[in-house]
């Protein structure tokens, strides 16, 4: 699957059954800072993605 | 609780948009647009409203999706609202926020008033901390509470409702039990007349509920941070706290309930500080000047012409 990160850059990761917040957590990214499309609708952090998934993160928390 | 294909709300058949880690269950569109604006509701039914709120309305996520909130509810809240904006004078960042502002006051057909810092004050933030060392936050946020409470009386408005979230509340808590400012917990000083009350509808509202709430409402925009936004205390609170919220979830909501709980048990034994008038403007503060004049006059302006 890829991994669209808030900067819009990129990454390809395995899915591997796993769940978009253990794949968000192997990233350094808490799952509770963001919130996750799939083809441009939200999903709840704990759907598991297919392979072919693409998952854009929004960021809800920023710094400061 | 997890499904390969797609999860379902626990209330409907609709798609799930948002995991409720407290509750361990899901909710569609509909539904947590639903439990948003109810909480909504029933914070105000719990306060005696005044015939006309303020919304402090900065543009960002928070308070659009405050004021989407109520506009809403508004055939169920007995009064009216209207929008505060207060424009600091950020280069870079705010001219888009308040065009932002502007814009979805316009879309939602709300009255909508902005105060600068440069006509109330006679400088923008950036000429305040400009060459100095100053914390730009700090200053920032002793002259907007001033600009909102000019712009509020200006506007015949008593109280004010902010969107502080329960993320806010939970790291005020703990931010203030690590300071040991007992008097932060107590608010420092006793009621005044001369403020307007402030309110919190979003206090029991997730900050992650209030982002997907205007996400949902088609409000969302990633719009710039602040440029003066640094790490700070908050910043590592922030990430202490989500980390406990996603091990224990409901921890968050504790901290917040906490620090509210301490104020209505031991609230009344506290000995508050009664206000001082200031010497310089006339408004209620602590000490012989209150921190805006203080702010005010160490303005490197005044430094440049001495």
């Amino acid at each position: 699957m890829i991994l669209v990160r808030p900067d819009q850059s990129e990454v390809i990761i395995e899915a591997c059954g796993r769940t978009v917040e253990d794949i968000l957590i192997s990233q350094d990214i808490d799952p509770l800072t963001v919130l996750i499309t799939k083809e441009g609708e939200i999903i709840p952090e704990d759907t598991i993605p297919d392979e072919q998934d693409r998952i854009r993160i929004i960021q809800v928390s920023h710094g400061g | 609780m997890a499904d390969k294909q797609k999860i379902s709300c626990s209330y409907c058949s609709g798609p799930a948009v948002y995991l409720d880690r407290v509750r361990q269950i899901h909710l569609c569109k509909a539904h947590l647009m639903g439990q948003v604006e109810d909480e909504v509701r029933r914070y105000l039914s719990s306060v005696e409203l005044p015939e006309i709120i303020g919304v402090a309305f900065s543009g960002g996520k928070d308070s659009t999706a405050l004021l989407k909130a109520f506009c809403q509810i508004k055939h169920d809240i007995p009064c009216r609202f209207v929008a505060l904006t207060v424009d600091e004078g950020i280069e870079g960042y705010r001219q888009d926020t308040i065009r932002a502002a502007k814009e979805i006051c316009q879309a939602l057909e709300v009255e909508h008033h902005i105060i600068r810092f440069s006509d109330l004050f006679g400088s923008t933030l950036d000429q305040l901390v400009a060459g100095s060392d100053r914390n730009a936050c700090t200053i920032c946020g002793i002259l907007r509470r001033r600009a909102l409470e000019v712009l509020a009386r200006e506007q015949g408005i008593r109280m004010i409702a902010t969107g502080h979230n329960l993320d806010d509340h939970a790291q005020t808590t703990l931010m203030n039990a690590i300071s040991g400012d007992i008097k932060k917990v107590f608010t420092g000083h006793g009621p005044s007349a001369w403020y307007a009350k402030r309110i919190k509808p979003f206090a029991r509202v997730s900050e992650r509920e209030v982002t997907l709430y205007a996400l949902l409402n088609g409000l969302f925009r990633d719009l710039p941070e602040c440029p003066y936004a640094v790490t700070s205390l908050r910043g590592e609170v922030r990430t202490l706290l989500y980390r406990y919220e996603r091990d224990h979830p409901g921890s968050m909501l504790h901290a917040a309930t906490c620090e509210e709980q301490f104020r209505e048990r031991f609230g009344s034994e506290f000995v508050r500080e009664p206000y001082t008038t200031c010497t310089v403007c006339g408004w209620p503060g602590s000490g012989e000047i209150c921190q805006v004049c203080m702010v005010l006059r160490k303005a490197p302006s005044d430094h440049d012409s001495s």
